[in-house]
């Protein structure tokens, strides 16, 4: 119990952060044309900030299934990263416990458990599950404030352009790195570029560009 | 299918592929499978973020590259904002302010 009090004293600080991101994504899903029920239960169906503003943009560009379905892996395969390294923690737990955790994963939770787990004082399970189901509880109560605000907005007041903001605030953390940066502003420019090629091609090319010269960068700097 | 089951099915087959990537990297692939493209996967995030911001400033590719489009004002602003604040959702009301008062 102490251990899962200490999880949740410790994320409070970033929950103050995810909370605003809620009440957007919720006031956003509703001006996008979902009903009450879409955008509160996609809280719950999906859980991922970035995913679900991902997935709202997507319905609104009126993009073709399988693509959405492709745009919504490569958006979550940064949390493969975070799985990987939860796995040897969780790996031995009851079955229950890995499913669960698994769902409660998010960057936040992973983020603030890192920290921590080389800390023998603390009971990995305990403290991931306090941070982590505070980041749920908190998501999902802004949600719902978002919707209720989403709801009393007038019309003609779209908030259509907060998506890419969004996206771009998200940015932020990278940038800090000159790789990530390159990696940024070659996938931007190709995305202009290559915007309309047919069934949004052009979004995958676009992304293996800025791949592939972050991956150049970084070899040519290392010779 | 009307629009409204259509997002319904888009809903819950995204939470499908969300939860399967959370469970099944937790379960099946240990960190010495997964080095060998760790780098590569460091920069999906950042490339597919700019790729969907990009997209929707230019929405119409190289045709959206005009003086008549305001997003792309309102963008620098909130860039210059991102810069010097690093605060996400600072960036984000700046931006939607710039947005609103050009229109």
């Amino acid at each position: 119990m102490i251990s899962f009090l200490s999880g949740v004293k410790d994320i409070f600080p970033i929950l103050l952060g995810v909370a605003p991101f809620g009440v957007l994504y919720g006031a956003t899903a509703i001006s996008a044309g979902l009903d009450k029920l879409q955008s509160l239960l996609m809280s719950i169906f999906i859980f991922a900030g970035a995913s679900q503003i991902v997935l709202l943009d997507q319905i609104k560009k009126d993009t073709p299934f399988i693509t959405i379905l492709l745009v919504m892996f490569l958006i979550n395969l940064r949390m493969a990263l975070y799985s990987v390294s939860m796995a040897q923690h969780i790996k031995r737990e009851s079955l229950i416990t890995r499913l669960l955790g698994a769902y409660l994963l998010t960057d936040e939770a992973y983020a603030v458990s890192a920290n921590r787990f080389s800390d023998s004082n603390i009971k990995k399970m305990p403290y991931y599950f306090g941070a982590a189901v505070s980041v749920w509880v908190t998501w999902q109560l802004s949600t719902a404030a978002g919707v209720f605000l989403g709801n009393q907005l007038p019309q003609h007041l779209s908030l259509d352009f907060a998506i890419p903001l969004t996206f771009l605030a998200l940015l932020i953390n990278f940038l800090k790195k000159k790789k990530f940066m390159i990696a940024a502003i070659t996938t931007g420019i190709a995305m202009v570029i290559f915007k309309n090629l047919p069934y949004n091609t052009g979004f995958f090319v676009a992304v293996f560009l800025g791949i592939a010269s972050a991956v150049i960068y970084t070899r040519l700097k290392n010779e | 299918m009307n629009r409204s089951s259509y997002i319904w099915v888009l809903i819950i087959a995204s939470g499908f592929i969300t939860y399967f990537i959370r469970i099944f990297f937790i379960q099946f692939i240990d960190e010495e499978k997964i080095n060998k493209i760790k780098e590569y996967l460091t920069y999906v995030p950042v490339t597919v973020l700019s790729a969907l911001f990009f997209s929707g400033v230019f929405d119409k590719g190289l045709a959206s590259v005009t003086f008549d489009n305001v997003k792309i004002y309102a963008s620098i602003i909130a860039i210059v904002v991102a810069y010097f604040f690093k605060n996400g959702l600072l960036t984000i009301i700046a931006g939607m302010v710039a947005f609103f008062l050009m229109q």
